[in-house]
């Protein structure tokens, strides 16, 4: 990508006065680079041991007494900057960094700060830019975010080429997705082969897998803060990209320089064209696309005030013929508003709308019907951040969500077999307060504990059903519109410490709690835009996980390499699964059809990186065991989860050959899924049927595969670079089990066989990337 | 919703388009042995039929040795048991006169061995075929020809149907059940969905089709439907399960009492 211009926005000015011994002196100011602040970079005072971090404008505030110190300022993705300044008066300084990327010594692939990981208490938190992503080779090519996270560790992809994600045993819906602080509800394009979020438009993502910071909250095992670009203030600037399956179409510029940009970012696939080359000619009449775009405007009011609105609209479209159509797509819109009450104190405020929607035609000429299901969210969020003293920061607040979700509705037109149908909507208010401290205890202890309190409150109208054990209904109330049916209230205290052991190393240890009170249940393999999200109701209680944490985490060879290593405990309640048989689409009586148990999981956790020099990587490693009791499923005993899967690797390389070519390898291994196979068969309606025993005892073939990738960075010109990046999925073309069915034999009908399904086996692409 | 259900296995197609596969070979355990039922009874004379078998490992041949020496009876709402016979098909129970009367309850009583399975079932009442015919759809693998079929379902009661459908005489194994909660008291036009989309199912001219038209009660509907979670081999379900069963005493396999009508066409 291009470079970008080393700019010292501030010289440093220094004047030699008196020094007063034991005055104390107050040294603020900001941390930018040339995108704009920087947001939690790490300011190291080296002389006093003592760590202060930005606020989310960039600016950073801290009491020194007179004398000499060295700064060191590191950020993700930056070069770190190292600043010897001479305290004896109230400055303000103001720090500029360089991008990293201008530097073939240091990719940044990972981005853990240098030092500040140590003393942090955040543990279980991976952060991967857009710039490491782009060494990491990726099915399609696509610089999916949500595939690059799938090889940490304790982060297992739901399904191969897919979008979806497991973490720490927890299921596809347990992960808070985050779009500049607006959660999405479906990430995933394509049944999950691609996700909600255009490369190009991504900044970075921040993954937390335990010891989530108490503003997030609502889903019980990770959260995913992803950030989105902020457009270019200095000069106007078109990107983008052409690849086999999809393009992509970025621009962005001032709107008035240095002080407002925007950023409008479009992409669409076209995996029609693949239909296309199909041999079978009656193929070419089906449509399967999807487009997304993104757009942002940023405003700097004054010093003090920042507003940001963006904004978010993506839709997929998949036709059979004319016969069915089916569309679904998330719409996202925010303003946020940062404003600055004083060098110590900030706060944000964000204003959103969210909506996810699926729509189902059916064409048959008989019959003409439409299904269509919406979920509408409407949220306030206002976060406070207080740097209390130069050793405590608190954060602050609260969010408010108003959710309705409609669950079904058929309609038809014209003479059909079918009767409108409306299900009930259904209303729900969501409201958390949260408080939180980073506390830096002692020099070596670090201690961050918060708090956070739910209140979930069911809201009529409609009725709402009590349900016996047997799936049977004992009662059925009426209320009214806005009426208060029941408020789940939740405490969710979050605790983490670290120690630090030396210079080099430290240990953490972590508790959090979280509740979920949006519930999606599936009870097929691939995600579908017809699972739906059910609030919690009378029957269906909030989900909640306890998760106990502790970590080792060492830098060796003067902070080349890493070494994380972490051990969980994770249980979890009020967890929902679907009755053997159970029919889904009824939406007024779905809590007939549900069970509800318990779950737990417990693992360990090692990441080993390479951070500095022409070769840079890491390999990860997770061992862990994921499992589920329910009443009425396994005759009440605890069974494997799907996703548990004892071993997973993930072995992670890239090197700059010179400084043109990039070359990049991941290989992955896991334990095959736990899952369910026939223990014997029987003759039913005249066919074979397969009979089936307990749940998920069996195992998948175990799974592993190489991808290569590579990136040529073409002849640069004034004004326009471009480079085009290869990429070979499953390079030794391993044949993974997609899935495995049963069947009569095809040329022997007396025997049955066992048939896998293939994905991708030697799957390559090339696109081709410009800017100018 | 069940055009709902093939939708979706037909996404599942368009996704394999790059997709390959192969048969491989498993270790799979084999559970102890099970009881397997399959009684019919219907509002028709020789429709009385009950079979009983057992489960075998995944491994053997597909022949299923009919269970003999059962004792089977079936009670009407008035209590007159019929015991039926075992033909010369071993584990196959008949009687050539047991015929069941619509909205009537019927229990089924089988002894084998030490064991005893029971179970219940009312016959729906009737709902007239109105009508089979062909029709052309464009589906994922473009147009080909279906069978449909036409009723009206009687308004404010639920109601529950299964298909069958035999093409030159041979049962095209395609398990569809529906139900009324869509299409109460609606002329209904069901599209019969083959077992599989390939070349050889497709209808062609010529072709006799008969369809045969079950009015099925809750249970066995429930039944029917569930199939679709693994037993037969295929789908995406996460979790396969078997078919659930109305019968009690520990035996896979149902109980259905239903009526029957058929109607037969030549593809055209």
């Amino acid at each position: 990508m291009t470079s970008k211009i080393f700019k010292l926005l501030v010289p440093l000015l220094f004047i030699s006065f008196l020094s007063f011994a034991q005055q104390t002196f107050k040294i603020s100011g900001r941390v930018k680079s040339s995108d704009g602040a920087i947001e939690a970079a790490t300011i190291q005072i080296v002389e006093e041991k003592r760590n202060i971090m930005t606020d989310s404008l960039g600016y950073y505030e801290v009491e020194l007494k007179a004398g000499s110190y060295t700064f060191l300022i590191s950020a993700v993705g930056m070069n770190s900057l190292r600043k010897s300044l001479k305290v004896n008066k109230n400055h303000t300084v103001d720090f500029a960094l360089e991008d990293s990327a201008n530097n073939l010594d240091e990719i940044v692939i990972s981005t853990t700060r240098d030092d500040r990981s140590l003393a942090s208490p955040q543990m279980g938190a991976e952060r991967l830019t857009m710039k490491a992503i782009k060494n990491i080779p990726l099915i399609f090519g696509e610089r999916d975010v949500m595939k690059a996270i799938q090889l940490l560790p304790g982060i297992k992809s739901a399904g191969e080429g897919g979008a979806g994600i497991y973490v720490r045993g927890g299921s596809a819906d347990q992960n808070l997705v985050l779009m500049d602080d607006v959660p999405v509800y479906n990430a995933a394009h394509l049944l999950g082969f691609f996700s909600t979020f255009n490369p190009d438009a991504v900044e970075d993502i921040t993954v937390y897998k335990t010891g989530m910071p108490s503003q997030y909250g609502g889903r019980l095992s990770s959260v995913l803060d992803i950030k989105m670009r902020q457009g270019d203030a200095e000069k106007f600037s078109a990107s983008g990209g052409i690849g086999l399956i999809s393009s992509k179409l970025t621009l962005e510029g001032p709107i008035k320089k240095e002080k407002s940009s925007f950023l409008v970012s479009a992409r669409r696939t076209y995996v029609d064209a693949l239909l296309k080359l199909s041999p079978d000619s009656t193929i070419n009449q089906n449509t399967m696309y999807f487009y997304d775009v993104n757009g942002r405007a940023d405003f700097q009011l004054g010093e003090n005030d920042k507003l940001t609105f963006s904004g978010y609209l993506g839709s997929d479209k998949l036709g059979i013929a004319k016969t069915f159509g089916l569309s679904w797509g998330n719409a996202i819109a925010s303003a946020q508003w940062k404003h600055l009450y004083s060098s110590k104190l900030n706060s944000t405020t964000t204003a959103s709308y969210t909506r996810y929607q699926n729509k189902i035609e059916i064409n048959t000429g008989i019959d003409n019907v439409q299904i269509y299901s919406q979920l509408n969210d409407w949220a306030l969020k206002h976060n406070f951040f207080w740097q209390a003293s130069d050793k405590n920061l608190v954060k602050f607040g609260f969010n408010s969500i108003y959710h309705k979700v409609t669950p079904g509705e058929i309609s038809s037109e014209g003479p059909s077999s079918y009767n409108p149908v409306n299900y009930q909507q259904r209303f729900s208010l969501e409201n958390a307060v949260f408080a939180s401290s980073d506390w830096q205890a002692t020099e070596k202890l670090n201690i961050g504990f918060g708090v956070r309190l739910t209140g979930f409150s069911v809201l009529g109208g409609g009725d709402f059903l009590t349900v016996d054990p047997n799936g049977n209904v004992t009662n059925s109330t009426y209320y009214k519109k806005g009426e208060v049916v029941k408020t789940y209230l939740n405490l969710e205290p979050r605790l983490s410490l670290s120690y630090l052991l030396n210079a080099q190393s430290s240990v953490k240890a972590s508790y959090v709690r979280n509740a979920q009170n949006m519930h999606m249940i599936s009870n097929s393999t691939s995600s579908r835009p017809s699972d739906k999200w059910l609030p919690s109701s009378l029957m269906v209680k909030p989900e909640v996980s306890d998760q106990f944490a502790v970590g080792y985490y060492r830098n060796l060879f003067d902070n080349a390499f890493e070494l994380n290593v972490e051990s969980y405990y994770k249980t979890m309640d009020n967890q929902i699964d679907y009755r053997d048989g159970a029919e889904t689409f009824n939406s007024d009586n779905i809590e007939t059809q549900l069970l509800y148990g318990i779950g737990r999981a417990y693992g360990l956790e090692v990441l080993f990186k390479k951070k500095k020099g022409d070769f840079t990587g890491w390999l990860s490693y997770t061992l862990s065991k994921t499992e589920r009791q329910i009443d009425g499923i396994n005759g009440g005993k605890w069974y494997n989860a799907r996703q548990d899967r004892t071993h997973e690797v993930a072995l992670v390389g890239s090197y700059q050959l010179n400084k043109r070519w990039s070359l990049s390898a991941s290989w992955i291994y896991y334990t095959g899924d736990a899952i369910t196979f026939p223990t014997g068969k029987y003759n039913m309606d005249g066919q074979v049927f397969f009979y089936y025993t307990d749940r998920n005892t069996y195992r998948m073939p175990s799974y592993h595969r190489l991808d290569l990738g590579a990136n040529l960075q073409l002849k640069k010109r004034k004004n326009f670079s471009s480079e085009l990046s290869f990429s070979l999925y499953n390079a030794y073309g391993r044949k993974n089990a997609y899935m495995i069915n049963f069947r009569e034999a095809e040329n022997d009908p007396s025997r049955t066989e066992v048939v896998r399904t293939t994905l991708f086996q030697f799957l390559p692409s090339v696109s081709y990337n410009f800017k100018f | 919703m069940n055009n709902l259900r093939y939708i979706f296995s037909l996404v599942a197609i368009v996704v394999c388009l790059s997709s390959c596969e192969d048969v491989i070979e498993l270790n799979l355990d084999t559970a102890s042995e099970k009881y397997v039922i399959e009684a019919n009874l219907t509002d028709q004379a020789n429709g009385a039929k009950v079979l009983i078998s057992k489960t075998k490992s995944f491994k053997s041949t597909n022949d299923f040795a009919g269970v003999s020496g059962a004792v089977v009876e079936i009670e009407d709402q008035q209590g007159n048991i019929t015991r039926m016979t075992e033909s010369t098909n071993k584990g196959v129970y008949t009687h050539a006169t047991l015929k069941g009367t619509p909205t009537q309850a019927y229990k089924l009583k089988i002894t084998v061995g030490t064991e005893v399975f029971t179970s219940s079932c009312v016959m729906p009442s009737v709902v007239p075929l109105e009508d089979v015919y062909q029709y052309e759809l464009s589906l994922f693998d473009g147009p080909r020809l279906f069978t449909h079929v036409k009723y009206t379902d009687p308004i404010g009661v639920k109601n529950f149907y299964r298909f069958i459908e035999y093409r030159n005489n041979v049962y095209t194994k395609s398990i569809m059940a529906s139900n009324d909660e869509f299409t109460d008291g609606k002329q209904v036009n069901q599209t019969i969905f083959p077992y599989e989309f390939t070349d050889e199912t497709k209808l062609k001219k010529g072709d006799k089709i008969k369809l045969e038209f079950l009015t099925i009660d809750e249970p066995v509907y429930k039944y029917w439907f569930s199939v679709d979670n693994g037993a037969q081999g295929g789908g995406d379900s996460a979790a396969p399960v078997n078919p659930v069963t109305n019968i009690k005493g520990g035996a896979i396999g149902y109980f259905s009492a239903h009526t029957i009508q058929s109607k037969e066409y030549t593809v055209k």
